[in-house]
């Protein structure tokens, strides 16, 4: 037990530890992005192709097998964005304003969210606006460097109301 | 009341791959569960599922195991945090007001990823009990050491449970661990918390299970022998084990009183025993003497899913039923230290 402050609290003195193992789906979407591959899951029923896939369709409620394996180019429509202003907390490694955008691959029927923009000034960013993906330097974290513009002709923003999320 | 009845009954495969997520431990569980009576998700009219996401580790993980029942267009469904079979006591109120009669209800559990004793501290008080971090095997032992003394009972005793629970798990599927044992070998072994060894305490596994219930002159027509839910009931004792008498269980006497235990004779019973004592202290709670076979499945003791291994004893007795023929069977679940909570399900053939 601990001390107390004042007769009216006392520290909680307990904790739970996780040792969460990623799910086989996530291993394997990793492992192929690693190789600059990006790999969704087609729904057998609806066809519905999920960027990245659980391993079934939340939709139909059917599994998705190895056979629904679908390689989708690294290219799609920002669908939703946000500019986030860093704020200067210890530790902190961003220094200037960056935008977090949830883009729809091409072929895909759902939005990849929390995807880094870049090449871009966060006052040009727009919803329709294409992109492709950059590459992170070999032994990256994250296989993926940022998304940034690719010259294509923005897609009406209608078209893509309904992948926001 | 309305008559309704278990009418299937499906486990999730024992091996599952590393990370597996419950969501696809529960989606061809509950496909089988389903088409084993020719029904598919849409015909289902109300879900009740049971899990917790302290074991998960996530918040409101139930809510991506949906997507393995189908849960668009949207459905009518439930969620209790505790194991299945008090998601089936809600489906059972459910089905009673006789506006749907078809229900399914399933729960899940892993417990991988964590120190099942530090989930289970956090259910205690959090004043005096929490910060002891006492792990379940101590708890386990006051009652084990009460109910001794009490019943002049011996670790013998227990450990004829064990090897009678190893016996009769033989082939099954489930079986975390099986086999021909003697009783006196077992007591060889060193106490883990005196006085309970190793083969007192039950074998932890994840797990999954799928029960479908139907109402009325359906469920003959979808199972040639559903189990009809003749009695279901459960209590609690107080949640401070100091403050309660260990060496008996008032809240599950008074469950098989609500269930109906006692109108008729019981020809077998699954009880959710986690540990050896805890069994023998059930059958004496509700009223079960040496003509009940207890636990053909091997029972907890054999394979304990959090979450899920009381709703596999309903399961079981409901197999006993549509698969050997018996006309009177008990399923019974537990939460809680020291057998805090109680269910009693009575279920009948005909």
């Amino acid at each position: 037990m601990s001390e107390t402050d004042d007769g009216n609290f006392m520290k909680q003195v307990v904790s739970v530890e996780y040792d969460t193992k990623p799910s086989p789906q996530q291993v394997a979407y990793a492992k192929d992005l690693a190789r600059h591959r990006i790999v969704g899951q087609r729904c057998p029923e609806c066809a519905l192709t999920y960027v990245p896939g659980s391993g079934y369709c939340p939709i139909c409620a059917v599994a998705i097998g190895a056979d629904g394996h679908v390689e989708l180019e690294a290219r799609g429509t920002v669908t939703t964005f946000t500019v986030v202003n860093p704020v200067q907390y210890k530790g902190q490694q961003e220094k200037s304003p960056y935008v977090v955008a949830a883009i729809l691959l091409d072929g895909a029927g759902v939005a990849l969210g929390h995807q880094r923009l870049g090449e871009v000034e966060p006052d040009d960013v727009r919803i329709g606006m294409r992109v492709e993906v950059e590459w992170a330097e070999a032994g990256a974290a994250n296989p993926i460097a940022h998304w940034g513009p690719n010259g294509e002709p923005d897609v009406p923003a209608d078209q893509v109301q309904e992948h926001v999320l | 009341m309305r008559d309704i009845a278990i009418v299937s009954f499906a486990q999730a495969e024992k091996d599952q791959p590393e990370g597996q997520t419950e969501t696809l431990m529960l989606l061809p569980t509950i496909t089988r569960a389903l088409e084993a009576v020719g029904l598919t998700r849409k015909d289902v009219e109300f879900t009740c599922s049971g899990s917790a996401d302290y074991l998960s580790g996530g918040v409101f993980t139930f809510v991506q195991t949906l997507s393995a029942a189908g849960a668009w267009p949207p459905i009518s469904e439930s969620h209790v945090e505790m194991d299945g079979a008090w998601a089936l006591y809600e489906a059972w109120v459910r089905l009673q007001h006789d506006d749907v009669d078809v229900a399914l209800v399933y729960s899940s559990g892993k417990n991988v990823a964590l120190d099942f004793d530090d989930v289970l501290n956090i259910q205690m008080d959090p004043y005096y009990l929490m910060p002891l971090c006492a792990r379940r095997d101590a708890f386990a032992a006051l009652q084990a050491q009460a109910y001794l003394a009490r019943s002049g009972r011996s670790e013998k005793d227990l450990a004829d449970v064990a090897a009678r629970c190893r016996r009769s798990a033989v082939g099954h599927p489930m079986a975390e661990v099986s086999g021909e044992v003697d009783a006196a070998e077992l007591l060889a072994n060193e106490y883990v918390a005196a006085p309970l060894r190793a083969h007192d305490a039950s074998v932890l596994a994840l797990g999954a299970a799928a029960v479908v219930l139907v109402a009325g002159e359906r469920a003959r027509e979808l199972c040639e022998r559903p189990a009809w839910i003749r009695g279901i009931d459960h209590r609690v004792d107080s949640h401070y084990p100091g403050a309660r008498d260990l060496s008996v269980s008032p809240s599950a006497q008074l469950a098989a009183r609500g269930a109906g235990v006692a109108d008729a004779p019981v020809e077998v019973a699954e009880l959710c025993a986690s540990y050896t004592h805890e069994e023998l202290l059930l059958c004496e709670s509700l009223g079960l003497g040496s003509d009940v076979a207890i636990n053909p499945s091997g029972g907890a003791l054999v394979s304990n899913p959090p979450m899920v291994a009381g709703l596999t004893r309903i399961g079981e007795a409901f197999r006993q039923i549509r698969d050997h023929g018996h006309r009177r069977t008990l399923g019974h679940a537990s939460s809680g230290p020291c057998l805090q909570q109680n269910l009693v399900c009575v279920l009948e053939g005909e």
